[in-house]
């Protein structure tokens, strides 16, 4: 079931009345609870995806303790066999089709005669992201730097955690598993901002995300049919949709977890005021750059030794990390992009320049924070392209599409899409004047009373007044 | 956790209420379907797809015969025949009619064919997906079912729509009586812009298209089913020369498909598709004007009929 759907309108307060007044005398009861209802959480999509989910869960439950007992030759073996079960699983349902239809197109362009059958093959829903959960438990424990869990239940529940389950964060099992060791006790402060997290979420979703889906949506559809002002519209807008529809996807999703006492990683820290792409990728989807991080680029070596190893390595992250988002070239491109735009920074040891907060205690940027915040902004949205397109040769057209005097027409643009504009900018003050917090409804924990109800209410107004209630997936929903 | 749930009760209640008023504002303006789900159950009733949405006005046929007519048809891709538009239509009848209604079935090959390989492939009709198929009521007012998860716009965009514009002012406007009134500018180019985008719209269809027995049999199935009601009229709506050729292109053997369903069903037939002389928006769908002008003629036929 979908955040914004009815269905989960009535799912959420009955599992949090039966966990805090009914399940909450035992942590065994509360975690049974989570996983009874994470279970039914994303069965909603397809029952048949829970078979996926639970082997996953006990091959690694079971290999995890097995590779703790295990010496260092025997815990390889066992944690390749983790690698294999969960990559495989990932690999055919995401990219069986991918690779046949590829071979099958390369032998082609050579001359020979291949007609490979693919399958009508369904992607189980989250798949991307619970089997980087599963396997960042198993790689820990490989590493002595978790200590498995005899408790399947809590594992199982960990696993499956409805709020995350889907679309991430990608939680590491050393922060969320020992959250299902103890018992939660109700914290008002912590429910409040959960409450808040996922109004804010709310807001980016169905506010900003939903109404730039329909822009986005006719231009790439058609882009040789578009002047060049409106396919930069159609770009600027995807840019934030993506960012809405997924940045807000986690914040309701940490949101919901605050509600029942987890605290869940933070996923997005404000990634379009990054100053380069180095500090883009520090917060953008960060759950799974240092998912990256940790368990492919430092095994390989990191930054460490040679130019050439340096930018292999760079390599090898981008294009692995575009491929995840999907089976399908433009993805790889985009990642392969990405990578183009880091490695310089990499090279001129100019990657680790900006740690922390812009203009932090001031109220404007400077020219020089400002132009790079733009610049950044503007490789970013010119790489989505890539992101957003069917294929490469549309992406192509798309890009070049904007290199024409009708740049600087204005493009056709009805009142929603102004409006929506609005939103945007709206959006963007309240984050840049709260973004020393970890969202912008955080701040209002300080505040009075009156400022308190003021803004949530403001909120409220705004997505009931701008917000699209049809039930649009989550873009995140098909990796 | 009192306090907590205590103020949590207090937004989640002024959320419902600002979703009551909103739907309290639900007009014609609100969106092209929701009065027709938000309005009493019909006796007479016109069905089919966006050609007789827009181009029966039962305002007119009530005024001409006398008898109230209820215009329940959607779009090609909502209520093509089909296992989910017999279901709403039963959903929409008054219970207990045995006899006295009117049904104007407005029938042409779109809405008897699909747009998949296998044509008969009743688990992924194109309708599936869409709201007649996933809401309980299709009579209710105010009907949170369609509107929760079909409305594609804000819900305060209702009250919006509802306050600027008034009735029929908006570039559409949904009657109470079913009849979709579409304003737009008839001058040439801007005619002649949408012929050429619907046309090009209506040759890509052509290419996927193709007959569903499984369509033409729930088109049977409703006749058969309206006919222990009432009368049924099949009717063939006016369309352009091209569109027509286009339709024809799609099921040549229509006509006779046609002929041989009135007889098997004892309906009749009330063909108007080469009235072409009319004003269209698109080459598909009548001008209002002509609507009007259109229901008229219609008004004349069923008087006749009656007559006999």
């Amino acid at each position: 079931m979908l955040f914004n759907s009815i269905e989960f309108l009535f799912f959420l307060p009955i599992v949090f009345c039966l966990y805090w007044f009914v399940f909450n005398k035992k942590v065994r009861i509360q975690n049974l609870l989570i996983l009874a209802v994470s279970y039914v959480f994303y069965g909603w999509w397809d029952y048949r995806f829970l078979s996926l989910i639970l082997v996953s869960s006990i091959v690694d439950y079971f290999l995890g303790i097995a590779i703790s007992k295990s010496d260092k030759k025997k815990g390889k073996w066992l944690l390749a066999a983790s690698l294999i079960v969960n990559l495989s699983f990932l690999g055919f349902f995401k990219y069986y089709n991918f690779f046949v239809e590829s071979f099958s197109e390369l032998l082609n362009n050579m001359g020979l005669q291949a007609d490979f059958a693919t399958l009508n093959i369904v992607l189980p829903v989250g798949i991307s992201f619970y089997t980087f959960q599963t396997l960042s438990y198993s790689i820990d424990i490989y590493r002595r730097k978790l200590e498995p869990t005899a408790d399947l239940v809590s594992f199982m529940a960990y696993v499956s955690f409805f709020p995350q389950l889907v679309a991430g964060p990608i939680e590491r099992a050393s922060n969320l598993l020992p959250q299902f060791f103890k018992k939660r006790t109700f914290d008002a402060t912590l429910a409040t901002e959960g409450m808040r997290q996922m109004l804010w979420g709310f807001f980016k979703k169905v506010v900003i995300a939903d109404n730039c889906a329909a822009l986005v949506n006719d231009v790439f559809s058609a882009p040789g049919d578009q002047s060049a002002s409106m396919l930069l519209v159609g770009a600027v807008f995807f840019a934030f949709q993506i960012y809405g529809d997924f940045s807000g996807y986690s914040d309701i999703a940490i949101g919901c977890a605050k509600l029942f006492g987890f605290r869940l990683m933070t996923n997005f820290a404000l990634p379009y005021f990054s100053r380069d792409i180095a500090e883009f990728w520090r917060r953008w989807h960060i759950s799974l750059s240092t998912w990256f991080r940790d368990y492919l680029y430092i095994p390989l070596g990191g930054s460490r030794g040679s130019k050439w190893f340096k930018v292999r390595n760079t390599m090898i992250i981008f294009l692995v990390s575009g491929f995840w988002h999907g089976a399908n070239w433009t993805f790889m491109f985009w990642g392969f992009l990405h990578a183009l735009f880091f490695l310089p920074l990499l090279l001129s040891n100019r990657n680790r320049n900006n740690l922390g907060t812009v203009a932090e205690g001031r109220m404007l940027p400077n020219f020089r924070e400002s132009f790079s915040m733009l610049f950044n902004f503007i490789l970013v949205t010119l790489a989505w392209v890539y992101f957003r397109a069917d294929s490469i040769s549309i992406a192509n057209t798309y890009l070049i599409g904007m290199v024409d005097s009708s740049l600087l027409s204005m493009p056709p643009i009805d009142s929603r899409a102004f409006i929506t504009f609005g939103m945007i900018g709206a959006m963007l003050f309240f984050e840049w004047k709260t973004r020393t917090y970890q969202f912008p409804l955080q701040h209002l924990a300080e505040k009075p009373a009156f400022r308190r109800r003021f803004e949530t209410l403001a909120i409220i107004m705004f997505i009931f007044f701008f917000g699209v209630f049809k039930e649009n997936q989550f873009i995140y929903f098909q990796f | 956790m009192k306090k907590f749930l205590s103020k949590v009760s207090l937004y989640v209640l002024l959320v419902l209420l600002l979703h009551v008023v909103a739907l309290h504002f639900a007009d014609g303006n609100t969106d092209l379907f929701y009065m027709r789900v938000a309005t009493p159950k019909q006796k007479s009733m016109i069905v089919g797809t966006s050609t007789s949405a827009q181009g029966i006005l039962p305002a007119v046929l009530k005024e001409e015969t006398g008898q109230d007519f209820f215009n329940f048809s959607f779009t090609l891709f909502h209520s093509p025949y089909g296992p989910v538009y017999f279901e709403a239509i039963k959903k929409k009848l008054l219970p207990g009619i045995s006899e006295g209604a009117t049904f104007l079935v407005s029938v042409d090959p779109w809405s008897v064919s699909s747009r998949l390989e296998n044509p008969n492939d009743t688990a992924h009709f194109r309708e599936n997906d869409l709201f007649l198929n996933n809401i309980r009521s299709v009579s209710s007012n105010p009907n949170f079912g369609y509107a929760y998860g079909n409305f594609d716009r804000a819900w305060g965009d209702i009250i919006i729509q509802h306050l600027v514009f008034g009735r029929g002012k908006g570039q559409m406007f949904l009657h109470d009586d079913g009849w979709l009134e579409i304003n737009v500018n008839m001058n040439d180019k801007a005619t002649e812009k949408r012929i050429s985008s619907k046309m090009e719209e209506y040759r890509k269809h052509l290419k996927r298209f193709n007959f569903s027995t499984v369509r033409y049999d729930y088109l049977r199935k409703l006749i058969e089913y309206l006919n222990t009601k009432g009368e049924v009229i099949l009717l063939r709506m006016p369309m352009s020369e091209s569109f027509q050729a286009l339709s024809l292109q799609l099921m040549p053997e229509f006509e006779d498909k046609l002929k041989s369903l009135t007889e098997e069903t004892k309906t009749r037939l009330l063909d108007f598709s080469n009235m072409n002389d009319y004003r269209f928006t698109d080459g598909v769908h009548l001008y209002k004007d002509d609507a009007r002008a259109f229901s008229v003629i219609l008004s004349d036929s069923l008087k006749a009929i009656n007559q006999n």
